[in-house]
């Protein structure tokens, strides 16, 4: 919370001040948050921690009672943990789309929001690991899904989906940590230049891994990122496929579709990015980098929310059409009897007019440049892409084929507490990210400015 | 390319505008200097930035630990389900190949990942706490504001005065002869 927010400055101002700004000022200004807190940082820290303590008290009471605690019950066997799962590792995808995507197709803007979307990605993935492992009820024999020779002789069932969200899992993780690492190792050398003090120094020097910013260095990053953005490309498809697999190779209708895979990613990037406008717009007003993160950006997302929103539309009415078009009446059901009229109506309704309604805003230029309605906007579509989850997954197994076995769902305390405290856990992981680590791409965002200057001169 | 400190020696120019370094970079790689090198806080030429001209060792490496990656992932599924251990659940085949085929994907992608980053730490011999040219006088700056052109000296068969003066001609604020492994 360094520079006061220079809010009402009017827009020219901030962009013509940018341009040529690839110089110190705009590395001091952006490491800043570095060397010290505000006191806004410190209240924001404050409500995270609270939500994280909320989040270990649930998690150890669920651990230390049972899952009977939570709503979970036969025939509903998956319910707020897995709803979380699928969101959290929704919402990470579009930090790999921005990131991966992206770069491959040389977009120079994203090297504005792709630091936040990276780390956003990573945190929300430690949220997402979280939940399957507690939806085992026995969360300590979670080690038994890796393959390891055991003296039991037991293996994990490769025919599982669950072992294939664990593949998926692990090596989405890794693999956008890297990329995350090697695009951040340059700004940490910068870090250790800046440092004020000796400890600060030693800390970014270790992290920058002995970085000097040479050449050939420079050279072989920039082959190396756009190998892992290679690799991190094909994770943007298939992690999210993979996790539509676990419901799509079950029987159960209204999961049984061979379009869940498509349906599933465009999903997840379409939260994903709804959730970087949030983050990029209030790092922005936070951190007062209106020269970094500008309207133009803000637009250029918006218009990514409206595309994917588009999509997301349309596999909605293509997911009716064949309901309909199967002639299957336990399909039939589902789509246009439970879902419409059934016990889960509000969220269903709620969840098309958040979804389909709320990207119809940034058809217009003044809504796309207004961080305001981004931002609410932002927020209903994450709540939008949640109840989703929620209507395929709790709306599915409540009404199955057999009517005798339906039943009705309702969340306990502790399946509301856990899901705030995973909220709380990852606003506390991204303020750590923000006080202790660079903000934006630095090195990207000056490389990308003194070609432009280049250009133009 | 290597360091090019522990060569021969070579003469480091610092700049403080980034348009001059990358113009004398430019510059000498066009009268024909070969061992040329910088040093910035940003890629200041558009091969640094963007990698191009690819790098084919690492592209063949990453792309051989990916296919060991994969038959090693599938390997695993194999032994763990249709041969230590079958399990019969409802009939379904024990070499289940369509089932096998994500975490073998993944662990492909896995190795590649790693390959990639860990290859790259090799070339460039990091994680490293200390080098040579960190010794030079104000070379902390080489993260924030400043920028170094690197001429490598070939073993003397460089006119040194004459690279000199043309450092100078194209802006250099200083010009230092690092000797070889000092």
């Amino acid at each position: 919370m360094s520079d006061p927010a220079p809010a009402r400055e009017p827009r020219e101002s901030r962009e013509s001040a940018d341009a040529s700004d690839f110089g110190n000022a705009l590395a001091v200004r952006v490491l800043s948050p570095l060397w010290g807190a505000g006191r806004g940082w410190w209240l924001l820290f404050a409500i995270a921690a609270a939500g994280t303590l909320l989040l270990i008290v649930t998690v150890w009471y669920s651990v230390a009672v049972g899952t009977g605690v939570w709503g979970t019950n036969i025939p509903v066997a998956w319910a707020f943990p897995i709803v979380n799962f699928v969101w959290w590792i929704g919402i990470g995808h579009a930090g790999t789309f921005i990131s991966a995507i992206l770069l491959l197709l040389n977009q120079r803007w994203r090297s504005s929001v792709n630091r936040l979307a990276e780390t956003m990605t990573l945190f929300a993935l430690v949220n997402a690991s979280m939940f399957p492992v507690l939806h085992l009820g026995r969360p300590w024999f979670a080690y038994w899904l890796v393959p390891y020779p055991a003296t039991m002789g037991v293996w994990p069932n490769f025919k599982s989906a669950l072992t294939w969200d664990l593949a998926a899992i692990v090596t989405y993780f890794v693999v956008s940590a890297l990329f995350w690492y090697l695009g951040l190792l340059p700004d940490l050398a910068t870090a250790r230049d800046l440092s004020p003090r000796r400890r600060q120094r030693l800390v970014y020097g270790v992290l920058a891994l002995g970085w000097t910013g040479a050449g050939y260095a420079w050279r072989r990053r920039g082959s190396t990122l756009l190998i892992l953005a290679g690799l991190a490309a094909a994770l943007v498809v298939s992690v999210h496929s993979v996790v539509s697999l676990d419901f799509s190779i079950a029987q159960l209708p209204g999961w049984h579709s061979t379009m869940f895979p498509p349906y599933f990613v465009i999903g997840a990037v379409y939260s994903g990015l709804a959730m970087v406008l949030v983050l990029s717009i209030l790092v922005r007003r936070g951190y007062g980098l209106y020269d970094v993160i500008t309207d133009d950006h803000l637009e250029r997302l918006s218009k990514l929310v409206l595309a994917t929103g588009l999509l997301l539309a349309y596999c909605y009415v293509v997911e009716l059409f064949i309901a309909w078009d199967s002639a299957d009446p336990y399909e039939r059901a589902q789509y246009f009897v439970h879902r419409t009229r059934g016990p889960i109506a509000t969220a269903y309704w709620l969840m098309l007019t958040l979804n389909l309604l709320t990207p119809q805003l940034f058809w217009f230029a003044r809504f796309r440049r207004n961080a305001l309605v981004l931002l609410i906007a932002g927020c209903a579509i994450l709540l939008g892409m949640w109840l989703e989850r929620f209507v395929i997954i709790v709306g599915g197994l409540a009404r199955g084929f057999l009517p005798s076995s339906w039943a009705a769902y309702t969340p306990t305390w502790v399946d509301i507490s856990i899901l705030i405290g995973s909220i709380g856990l990852f606003g506390l992981l991204f303020l750590l990210f923000l006080r202790f680590l660079p903000v934006a791409a630095l090195s990207e965002i000056r490389s990308d400015r003194f070609f432009t200057s280049l250009h133009q001169s | 390319m290597k360091d090019l400190i522990s060569g021969a020696g070579a003469l480091f120019a610092e700049f403080a505008e980034p348009e001059k370094a990358q113009r004398a970079y430019t510059e000498l790689r066009a009268r024909g200097y070969r061992s040329l090198d910088s040093y910035s806080p940003f890629p200041i030429t558009s091969e640094q930035a963007q990698g191009s001209g690819g790098w084919p060792p690492l592209a063949i490496a990453v792309f051989a630990s990916g296919l060991l990656g994969g038959i090693a992932g599938y390997l695993i599924q194999w032994y763990a389900n249709a041969y230590s251990y079958p399990l019969n659940i409802g009939g379904r085949p024990a070499h289940a190949v369509l089932a096998f085929i994500y975490p073998t994907f993944a662990a492909a992608v896995l190795f590649a990942g790693l390959t990639a980053f860990i290859g790259l730490l090799i070339a460039l011999r990091l994680p490293r706490l200390w080098q040579p040219v960190m010794e030079i006088g104000g070379f902390e700056h080489v993260g924030i504001d400043r920028y170094w052109i690197v001429v490598g000296l070939d073993g003397g068969a460089l006119d040194v005065d004459r690279s000199r003066t043309e450092l100078n001609l194209l802006g250099a604020v200083r010009i230092l002869d690092v000797a070889a492994d000092s």
